[in-house]
């Protein structure tokens, strides 16, 4: 595996496509669209900012530098930190073999399509965090194409009525989906783990991707609210709805153009989520073929058991990932290493 | 990046379509539905029967490599499931033009057929239109104008909704109206009148297509418009561009074209009811009229017309209590409270709303 450092834009386009997967995975059940769900990506965002601030601050002074040295304590993160990661990949690859199987029902086989993408995740984990990354750099700019040419064919009319007051019942489904929304906010954790390959910069890293997701998830919505409606709701899939509702018939394969750009970036991401699990391997390769593995074990797993990403246990182990090792451990990080260097001070 | 070009290059590979896929397909390009037997569908699927373009052109549409088939089921995903058992090939109606539904099916509502298109995959902008006796004998005409029926309705309609005569019907539009806000929306309806062929003329099709008016869908029993009716809904819901208005004078009939029509509306509770304020704006042309007709008069006589077309809207609004002019979603954007207070949602709105509209035209 390489070692190669990567610069804080890189590391935020990889935030910002594995944000873009579990979006495009993310299903509209309850018809909901409009303010409440923009104003819930408000706060979330207002909140990942607070909770990132040690990540953010410990890998700013401290570039390069690992939470603990070692020992128990930095053998127990890792560890824990594998587990969430191979969760988090599994559950990628589960949501996006239930997506296959829903919108393309008939032509895919859902097991081989976790196992495939586990094993391409392996590949991509394999060939380093700087191949990652600039791999995630051409798909980002893919997405961006497909983005403005899907927005210039759209059919829809915007219709400003849809754009409702705040009431009671909005916060209770913006409160709802503040709660969805940060609890997919792992990449905090991300940050802690992946800023020891950063050249510098974790603050900008993490800026970065904030202005920038904040910008993408709330024009999605709002276009969303605008032209779609409840009727997103029907479609499932948000950007899959706005696409479905572009007239692409000219395009010959505009449909599989958009699935080859989504697999690959499904790969990418769970490249990125296994390459940050095989960490406590000593033999890189043989720990991303191993936690890919892992990976699609579960896959495999929350698939057959039909899981969303919002099963109440889902949101709550998610959210404790995003805590414990996103904030309170780089936290402990900074506590130790100022006081470590309050007594070095003393002892001088 | 070895493994990136890798990737693309195996979904590139695998992504098309193979020919085989395509045979085995039976790509829908229109849908008509009548009452079948038992409360049931009886559905008319117009296909292609497999014609192209060449490789590289469109698949051809015209009436030649396009057929009609037949299937009868309790829902319309039975009727669907009976096509592919009696054809033999998957049912594909991702490329559906449009939905012409028998206007005997108008009392039954549209909730159904809403949400049996927006899961069986047809494209959500596709309009749904009523027709005037049995949608099959729509679908299956053959007209001499060589392409498909389907194509010339099409067209027919989008005409009709560009000159404000017809309201949009999309499927979207339709389901966030009937099925989620609770509105009533104009569905156009469609007519086929067929005539003695002229001899001397073998260019001039023996059919006509009218769209003479819409049917009221929403909470309460279906109504027909008439087509002032629906260019006032269009005027009132702000969502007119343009409008031909043909009006009698004394001293003659006379044609006028309004254009770049803009309209804004405003709602305010007035002792206790709803009052929405239209402004209209636009630009006429004067396109007939008996000589030494003014532009001033004509200018006077179009802003009337438009006045008179937004009064027919609402009056219709008032008679059948179906809020088909959007007044409870203003209320709910503008005036929440009040909205809330009525515990009926979008229904009894309608007939308590005063409109105020105010029509300024000029000069092309």
């Amino acid at each position: 595996m390489l070692n190669r450092k990567i610069t804080p834009g890189q590391l935020a386009l990889i935030f910002l496509l594995a944000r873009i997967m579990h979006t495009m995975l993310y299903r509209f059940d309850s018809f909901a669209s409009g303010t409440p769900l923009m104003a819930g990506q408000l706060l979330s965002t207002a909140a990942e900012a607070v909770l990132c601030v040690p990540a953010a601050v410990f890998f700013t002074k401290f570039p390069g530098a690992k939470i603990f040295e070692g020992g128990l304590p930095a053998r127990a993160v890792s560890v824990f930190e594998a587990a969430y990661f191979t969760v988090i990949a599994g559950g990628t690859v589960a949501l996006f073999a239930e997506f296959l199987q829903n919108k393309f029902s008939g032509t895919v086989f859902p097991a081989a399509a976790i196992v495939i993408l586990c094993a391409a995740a392996a590949y991509c984990a394999g060939g380093g965090l700087e191949g990652i990354a600039r791999a995630a750099a051409v798909v980002f700019w893919l997405f961006a194409a497909l983005f403005a040419v899907t927005a210039v064919l759209s059919e829809g009319k915007p219709d400003t009525l849809n754009l409702l007051p705040f009431d009671g019942e909005s916060a209770k489904a913006a409160a709802e989906y503040f709660v969805e929304s940060l609890s997919s906010a792992w990449w905090i954790p991300m940050l802690a783990a992946l800023s020891e390959s950063l050249r510098s910069g974790a603050a900008k890293a993490a800026a970065g991707f904030l202005i920038l997701k904040l910008a993408i998830i709330e024009t999605l919505l709002l276009l969303i609210t605008l032209i779609l409606w409840r009727y997103v709701g029907v479609l499932g899939y948000p950007i899959l709805a706005l696409g479905a509702y572009a007239k692409s018939d000219f395009v010959q394969r505009f449909d599989a153009i958009n699935m080859l750009v989504w697999t690959v970036n499904c790969a990418i991401v769970c490249g990125a989520y296994v390459f940050i699990a095989a960490r406590p391997f000593k033999k890189p390769k043989a720990g991303a073929i191993a936690m890919s593995a892992a990976a699609a074990v579960f896959g495999l797993w929350q698939y057959r058991r039909g899981l969303r990403f919002n099963e109440p246990w889902l949101i709550a182990f998610k959210l404790f990932g995003i805590f414990v090792l996103g904030t309170l451990l780089p936290l402990l990080g900074l506590i130790i290493r100022h006081s470590k260097n309050k007594k070095e001070a003393y002892a001088e | 990046m070895r493994f990136a070009a890798a990737i693309i290059a195996a979904a590139l590979l695998l992504s098309g379509c193979e020919a085989g896929m395509v045979q085995r397909r039976v790509v829908v390009h229109a849908l008509g539905i009548d009452p079948g037997e038992d409360g049931g569908y009886s559905v008319s699927y117009q296909i292609f029967t497999g014609g192209s373009g060449g490789d590289s052109g469109p698949v051809d549409a015209s009436e030649q490599t396009v057929i009609t088939l037949p299937a009868e089921g309790k829902t319309l995903f039975d009727a669907e499931s009976s096509l592919g058992l009696k054809t033999g090939r998957e049912v594909f109606l991702g490329d559906v033009e449009l939905i012409v539904i028998s206007d005997e099916l108008s009392g039954r509502g549209l909730s159904d057929p809403l949400q049996y298109f927006a899961r069986a995959g047809i494209y959500p902008g596709v309009n749904v239109i009523f027709c005037e006796g049995r949608a099959r004998d729509i679908i299956g005409e053959k007209l001499e104008q060589g392409s498909a029926t389907a194509i010339l309705l099409k067209g027919v309609l989008e005409k009709a909704i560009e000159g404000s005569r017809a309201c949009s019907s999309r499927i979207i539009e339709l389901s966030n109206a009937l099925l989620f806000d609770g509105g009533a929306r104009a569905v156009p309806l469609i007519s086929l009148e067929k005539r003695e062929k002229p001899e001397e003329s073998s260019s001039v099709s023996p059919v006509d297509i009218k769209i003479p008016g819409s049917i009221l869908i929403g909470e309460n029993d279906p109504a027909a418009l008439t087509e002032d009716e629906v260019a006032g809904i269009r005027l009132l819901r702000c969502n007119a561009e343009k409008i031909d208005l043909a009006i009698n004078t004394p001293s003659g009939d006379i044609s006028i074209g309004v254009d770049n029509i803009s309209a804004k509306r405003s709602v305010k509770i007035e002792n206790g009811s709803p009052a929405v304020t239209v402004y209209i704006a636009g630009k006429y042309r004067l396109e007939s009229a008996p000589d030494g007709f003014s532009e001033e008069e004509a200018k006077r006589l179009a802003e009337r017309e438009l006045l008179r077309l937004c009064g027919a809207a609402a009056e219709k609004s008032r008679e059948t209590g179906e809020d088909f002019l959007d007044v409870g979603r203003l209320l709910r954007k503008y005036e929440p409270e009040y909205f809330n207070a009525q515990n009926g949602g979008f229904s009894g709105i309608s007939d308590k709303t005063i409109f105020y509209v105010k029509a300024c035209l000029r000069k092309y």
